[in-house]
């Protein structure tokens, strides 16, 4: 096993190191000069040509990525034009918003895909499985922030259950804290569901299918037994990567709902940077959410191996 | 079986097509279809709530929803073509020669497509926009580039196996170039993914496209978009609910339309799938999961 985590992490390198190499090419996209966009389009060519030089602008580009990337690696990511502020430190502090949000999104989630994933395999074809299929595949189609604006809808405009948006961190007030992620939650929570429900349901009847759960059934266990405690492990293993996978997905499927209920999380973040063209935090964001993206793909290929260890020796 | 007459005794990818027709419908002859003008601004008129003269109410200007959602899929489905021409055509190119050539280019090619991998689609189609700037075609291209490592891992997937085959080596030893092979032989086996893929993506860009317009990096206003019309409406959801929730309504039905189409072509294409209600069963690839933006 130490083995396996070892070589992943060592596979990890060279993926971070090409992220790094794509952010930082895509932001010298931008039109126009760093320099002159800084000091205003009538400076004089001279304090251009200084500023250039300070800014290691005048220096070929493979050079300016490599300082760039040793800053980087230290956590100096530059600072923000609106603020001042350090881009590593600002972005920091927005993801515990988003991780509180991915993370009770995915909890909500597993409460409600679980039970009902596994009882519409237990009771294949009949009304009750129909009837979860069809809301899975409902839920599938529905795009998450049509999602969020219905319940938007119904629960803070109609019946004002729920502030529409906002947030107050758990560490102030736990309890309004909860009133405000209730909805961006459950919008999270509903479109996750309806993939697991159709992933868990789907992984249980294949292993079903399989020659040991006919030997379980010919021994003469109960039906419910055979899933429960024959099929129902094996199924989980294949899932567990999928949960996992979500949730490294949610570092950029949030962007949406935290701009819509005003979360100020990492994508939040990363659209007021862009229309203020803050291109700084933008590039730092793009760099942190990307390393965070790989690096939990990476815990998940690891858990995978941990919990199926024929992954380890193929 | 005929994979086409598979298709048409499907009913769900029957009813995903004609679901999708519509929208295409819509976007094609929206000029004859739409009753207003979407673009006309009547003051007096505004966040009107549905009445026999507007069937969807008014926007914060006046002007007509239902023509503006009518008008909304010429760009949903125009950054769609163009979003899926680009990643279809050099995701199939790359994944094809990096199959089939293998070695040092083929690994340069899938390391690049890893990398592209490493980003969630839709942060990555932002970086790309907040530097190229706000616009449709940018948010088409944007879109195109992030789509290209599904096609890409595809494309390598079948050139890889196709490449062993016999018809493939008899080709070879009767002297057809590389290009030819790629070309000729290994393309048009590859069809069959390739629409699948197509279908996929197409409702993938569909809801990209929507959300990039929705956070104001997609369609620039006035120009009718479901995302910005979804993103406007929710600040009168008191006043006009219908506005935000037809644009919504829209985007849904142009995505289950594309799924559900989706799904029953796989089935039709593959005959070890068809007749197997393997819909719902089917497991869902890494790549599915992240299509919620």
């Amino acid at each position: 096993m130490t083995a396996y985590v070892a070589r992943r992490l060592l596979q990890l390198l060279p993926v971070v190191l090409l992220v790094s190499a794509i952010v930082f090419f895509v932001f010298r996209i931008i039109p126009g000069d760093a320099a002159v966009a800084r000091l205003g389009e009538a400076a004089d060519p001279e304090s251009v040509a200084r500023l250039r030089r300070t800014m290691g602008l005048d220096r070929p580009v493979y050079v300016q990525y490599l300082v760039w990337l040793g800053r980087a690696v230290r956590g100096d990511l530059g600072e923000s034009q609106v603020n001042r502020q350090g881009v590593f430190s600002l972005v920091i502090e927005k993801f515990p918003a988003t991780l509180e949000l991915a993370g009770l999104g995915i909890g909500l989630s597993l409460m409600l895909s679980v039970p009902v994933g596994i009882l519409s395999a237990l009771r294949r074809g009949t009304l009750l499985d129909h009837f979860t299929r069809l809301a899975a595949m409902i839920g599938f189609c529905v795009p998450r922030y049509w999602l969020a604006v219905l319940l938007i809808l119904f629960f803070a405009v109609q019946w004002r259950l729920f502030p529409p948006a906002g947030h107050i961190p758990f560490g102030e007030q736990p309890l309004a804290n909860l009133r405000f992620v209730a909805l961006p939650a459950l919008s999270v929570a509903l479109t996750l569901a309806a993939v697991q429900m159709r992933f868990l349901r789907s992984s249980l009847l294949d292993i079903i299918a399989q020659e040991y759960i006919r030997t379980a059934h010919a021994k003469g266990l109960a039906h419910r037994a055979v899933v429960l405690h024959h099929a129902l492990k094996n199924a989980l293993i294949p899932f567990v990567t999928v949960v996992g996978l979500e949730f490294g997905n949610l570092l950029g499927g949030l962007v949406v709902v935290e701009q819509i209920f005003s979360w100020p999380g990492v994508g939040w973040l990363m659209v007021q940077s862009i229309i203020h063209r803050d291109y700084a935090v933008v590039q730092g964001a793009v760099l942190l959410i990307a390393t965070g993206f790989v690096t939990i793909n990476l815990l998940v290929d690891v858990a995978y191996a941990a919990l199926d260890p024929r992954i380890r020796y193929s | 079986m005929n994979p086409l007459v598979a298709l048409t005794r499907d009913r769900a990818a029957l009813a995903g097509a004609v679901l999708f027709a519509c929208i295409l419908a819509a976007a094609v002859f929206a000029p004859a279809l739409a009753p207003y003008d979407p673009l006309a601004v009547r003051m007096s008129e505004r966040l009107e709530l549905p009445t026999a003269r507007h069937l969807l109410g008014t926007d914060e200007l006046g002007r007509d929803v239902l023509s503006r959602i009518i008008f909304g899929a010429r760009a949903s489905l125009g950054v769609g073509v163009i979003a899926v021409a680009i990643a279809g055509i050099a995701g199939t190119g790359l994944g094809l020669m990096a199959g089939y050539y293998g070695g040092f280019p083929g690994t340069l090619i899938m390391r690049g497509v890893d990398g592209l991998l490493a980003f969630p689609a839709i942060i990555l189609a932002m970086a790309l926009i907040a530097t190229l700037g706000p616009s449709l075609v940018n948010a088409a291209i944007a879109i195109g580039i992030v789509f290209i490592p599904s096609f890409a891992r595809l494309a390598q997937a079948s050139a890889l196996s196709l490449k062993e085959r016999e018809f493939v080596e008899a080709a070879r030893a009767s002297g057809a170039t590389d290009q030819y092979l790629l070309a000729r032989v290994l393309l048009p086996n590859h069809l069959s993914p390739l629409l699948v893929q197509v279908s996929v993506s197409f409702a993938n860009a569909i809801l990209t496209e929507a959300a990039l317009s929705f956070l104001g990096l997609g369609v620039l206003p006035p120009t009718p978009s479901w995302g910005a019309m979804l993103d406007t409406g929710r600040k009168y959801l008191d006043q006009t609910p219908w506005y935000s929730v037809a644009a919504g309504g829209a985007i849904m039905v142009a995505v289950l339309g594309l799924n559900l189409l989706g799904d029953g072509l796989r089935d039709a294409l593959d005959p070890r799938l068809r007749g197997r209600r393997q819909r719902m069963e089917a497991p869902v690839a890494p790549r599915e999961i992240s299509a919620q933006t």
